[in-house]
């Protein structure tokens, strides 16, 4: 739709190619982005299940038809219907929308799609003004316009969604720090909605941790403590409520299956100092003194990799899940040039490397040199996603293959699994008393890891 | 008798945020009356097998109108992968620069 404004705003007509499927999304993004009028041609089915015949067949008649017409103005503008989520006269901040009981408020909201399924905590003026206490920010102030609904980020609106998770009020600081992230336009909210279904992974760094009590031992990526769970939640129920990413009945979240709620990630700061090993917020150019939060898409997560022995055995074992659970998106990774797991390892794991030497940037070497795939799997995914300007034996043919990858086209051939050592993210944490690590993996150029320090009010 | 006792009542505020006030509906290019003599556009995200589509369109527009001629998707680039923005940046450019008169844009799927 962003080429189709674009080419609108230059004077030239533009009509839009959608699958059946994504036909309401594309009406909510045209709506959003101020071009309801643009014409949709819609393929109907599913395209990449087609047949090259049946894709042809339908190209030439309806998806063309459609297209003619859009050009032509004879196609009967459809602007589809307006989201169930929006409202005819939207509201001032501090305007009551609704008063009730938890349980009628918990309607009210379920009916417009302002929760998450999970019942909300009643986000009443008190109740906002409590988190706000914790900054020194204009609560009016507008952090960015956020994609895909257009709709303005604030600092109150941030308070009002950080009460509704559950979230305690001295969180606050962390949820403006992770609000910015989403209005950063480097972490691309507009793809909140993509197919894969990612779901961002919070992670924590600093004496924040334990000052708030964030879990970091056993369980702890499961829901329960309140700072991991609450927090975890908001970015999600923010993500709906203000970007607008929500899945049917509503219309811009178009994650085929979804991945699950994350919790807040908190990192084992004594552990990993204790062996020598910086933590994640002094990698990402922080002090020790920081705290910080950093977000990223995860959109799956690798089974529990149990590891022992000599270093390079362990360090072969998650060299192989890391190809094995991200490589067959590998042509993603090529295609959109980013590429950033998080690798999570057991303390007694990181310790047992560390004292073998290997500290993060060796493992990251590492992992980086012995994580491949065969290049067939790489393709096929490309192929099978419609992604057919990806093949392989043509790329190579015109020296265009990816950096790593053969210079003769060979299908059997391994290839590399991640584009840089430097982008594997490595976070100790988890049961002091096993040795279970976990590949979380991120989905390309879309909520790229980006740290944020956590700012407090100066008073506190 | 007894009294029940009320529940709690709550008043509420809005959870999402306003519309942004510069999100006005753009500028409405005008249609074409005939697209014989055309030039179109292919405008592709490089997925969804949006070549063989936009292959076969062509092929259905050039049996019903004479004249028409084509501006390929790698003329544009990529308008959904890691050069999105500086491909953006050029597209207005690109687009005066063949003559284009309209703009086929995919694959959402």
């Amino acid at each position: 739709m962003r080429a189709c404004a674009a080419a609108e705003k230059e004077g030239v007509p533009a009509v839009a190619v959608i699958s059946t499927g994504f036909v309401r999304q594309a009406r909510a993004i045209a709506r959003a982005t101020g071009i309801p009028w643009v014409p949709i041609a819609e393929y109907p089915g599913t395209i990449p299940i087609d047949s090259p015949e049946t894709r042809a067949e339908k190209s030439r008649g309806v998806v063309a038809t459609a297209v003619i017409d859009g050009l032509l103005g004879l196609a009967g503008e459809d602007v589809g219907n307006v989201p169930v989520s929006a409202v005819a006269v939207e509201p001032s901040p501090r305007d009551i929308v609704f008063t009730g009981s938890i349980e009628q408020v918990n309607d009210y909201f379920d009916d417009r799609l302002w929760t998450d399924g999970l019942p909300v905590m009643p986000p009443t003026i008190e109740r906002v003004e409590a988190f706000l206490a914790h900054t020194d920010r204009d609560p009016d102030e507008i952090i960015s316009v956020v994609a895909p609904e257009g709709r303005e980020a604030t600092v109150w609106s941030a308070a009002v969604n950080g009460v509704m998770a559950g979230c305690k009020p001295e969180y606050f600081p962390l949820l403006l720090a992770l609000v910015e992230i989403i209005a950063d336009p480097a972490w691309r909210i507009q793809d909140g909605g993509s197919t894969p279904g990612w779901e961002p992974l919070v992670v924590v760094s600093g004496p924040v941790v334990e000052r708030l009590g964030f879990a970091h031992g056993s369980g702890l990526m499961r829901l329960g403590p309140r700072s991991n769970t609450s927090i975890g939640r908001f970015m999600r129920l923010y993500m709906r409520n203000v970007p607008g990413i929500r899945q049917p009945p509503g219309t811009t979240d178009k994650g085929s299956i979804g991945q699950g709620l994350n919790v807040a990630l908190a990192e084992d700061d004594e552990f990993t100092r204790s062996i020598g090993w910086q933590p994640l917020r002094v990698e990402k150019g922080f002090s020790l003194e920081d705290d910080t939060v950093t977000a990223m898409s995860v959109y799956a997560q690798s089974p529990p990799v149990y590891t022992g022995g000599p270093a390079e055995e362990q360090l072969d074992l998650l060299a192989y899940v890391l190809g094995v659970t991200a490589g067959p998106w590998t042509s993603m990774i090529f295609i959109n040039k980013q590429w950033h797991p998080l690798v999570l390892l057991a303390p007694p794991v990181a310790e047992s490397l560390a004292k073998s030497g290997y500290g993060k940037d060796e493992i990251r070497q590492y992992l980086f040199d012995k994580s491949k795939i065969e290049s067939k799997w790489v393709e096929a995914v490309a192929l099978q996603a419609g992604a057919t300007d990806f093949q392989l034996s043509k790329l190579t043919a015109r020296g265009a293959q990816p950096e790593g990858y053969p210079t003769t086209y060979d299908p059997e051939a391994l290839v590399p699994a991640n584009m840089r050592p430097d982008w594997i993210n490595i976070v100790v944490s988890g049961d002091r008393g096993r040795n279970q690590n976990r590949i979380f993996v991120q989905n390309h150029g879309q909520a790229v890891p980006n740290t944020r320090r956590i700012v407090y009010r100066s008073t506190s | 008798m007894a009294v029940e006792p009320r529940e709690p009542q709550y008043e509420v505020v809005w959870p999402l945020g306003r519309t942004h006030g510069d999100e006005r509906p753009s500028e409405r290019a005008d249609r074409l009356p005939d697209l014989a003599g055309r030039r179109v556009g292919f405008v592709w995200d490089f997925l969804f097998n949006g070549d063989e589509i936009f292959d076969a369109v062509r092929d259905a527009m050039t049996a019903r109108y004479d004249g028409m001629s084509f501006v390929g998707w790698n003329d544009f680039g990529n308008i959904h992968a890691a050069d999105e923005e500086e491909v953006m940046a050029e597209f207005p450019f690109v687009l005066h620069k063949h003559g284009v008169d309209a703009v086929v844009v995919g694959v959402g799927a």
